[in-house]
């Protein structure tokens, strides 16, 4: 009776585990997880300094999309001169347009993100 | 202070990340069921699993490693214990898992439905159990005595064997299939 017992719930146990693995992606879940751990969207990444640039907000949207060093610091926190020190060390991947630095928003994501993993070991 | 670049500790951070990677793909389901059997719906199980995954990726580099796994159980008994009230579009969603002849995951598994006749304390001890946790364990878990632990053990595998009996008499096609 007892051995009975036991083997139903963990053939139960184990039926459903195997229909959660079947049913559910672990991929699409780590994305959920990193998008929850992203900061939220700064509102006015697309506030322009300048009216030059007015001109991409009709483009159709890319992939892609490169901040500005001043936006970096907007949504870091920090100083810019502190952003330029992670582009020239290397910790922020920038790509050089004419004299300035434009940078990937996701590579601003992925930094924010490793920082959780070695915020007390480095 | 030396660093020694072949250390395990110093692999940087895709070896930290690679690490968490491995460890939620390994317990990412576990917890779900873990979740489900607390007596929430699957869905909901869902959602607080990741809540529980992000709690403890934001603490992965001070976790001790042995410990990761009774602190995500910890984490998710806590989430699930202090979780605001269902909201009605989790009842929409029940109601569209259980049109006639499709029933909800959460009602088509004995384990899940052994888990919801208990009282919440028995019901996390006795979901521990099953997944392997040891009394200390699960008394280190709960934050109650081992003493304590056991006897819920008791109690619901007496309850539960009388319902599961009970429940098989009848109707002994049902759970089979």
């Amino acid at each position: 009776m007892s051995e009975g017992f036991d083997e139903i719930l963990r053939a139960s146990h184990d039926a459903a585990l195997k229909e959660l693995q079947n049913t559910v992606s672990v991929d699409a879940g780590l994305a959920d997880l990193y998008g929850r751990l992203r900061p939220p969207a700064p509102k006015q990444p697309e506030r322009k300094g300048n009216g030059r640039r007015s001109r991409d907000d009709e483009r159709p949207r890319v992939q892609v999309k490169f901040l500005t060093v001043a936006e970096v610091a907007a949504v870091m926190r920090v100083s810019k001169m502190t952003v330029y020190r992670l582009v020239h060390g290397g910790e922020l991947p920038a790509i050089r347009v004419g004299r300035s630095f434009r940078i990937p928003e996701q590579a601003v994501h992925d930094y924010l993100l490793d920082a959780y993993l070695d915020h007390e070991v480095g | 202070v030396t660093i020694i670049p072949e250390m395990p500790m110093s692999s940087g951070r895709s070896g930290a990340r690679e690490e968490f990677e491995a460890f939620y793909a390994d317990q990412f389901h576990r917890l779900i069921l873990f979740c489900c059997r607390l007596g929430v719906s699957r869905h909901t199980a869902q959602d607080i699993a990741q809540e529980a995954f992000v709690q403890v990726f934001k603490r992965w580099a001070v976790i001790n490693r042995g410990a990761a796994l009774a602190y995500l159980r910890k984490t998710a008994y806590h989430l699930v214990i202090k979780r605001p009230a269902e909201q009605p579009s989790a009842d929409i969603s029940d109601k569209v898992c259980s049109l006639p002849g499709v029933l909800a995951f959460e009602d088509r598994h004995v384990i899940i439905q052994a888990g919801r006749r208990l009282p919440s304390q028995q019901q996390a001890v006795f979901a521990l159990h099953y997944d392997g946790y040891s009394t200390e364990e699960i008394a280190e878990i709960l934050d109650i005595g081992a003493a304590t632990v056991r006897s819920h053990l008791r109690h619901a595998r007496d309850h539960l064997r009388e319902w599961l009996a009970h429940e098989k008499g009848p109707a002994d096609g049902k759970e089979r299939r």
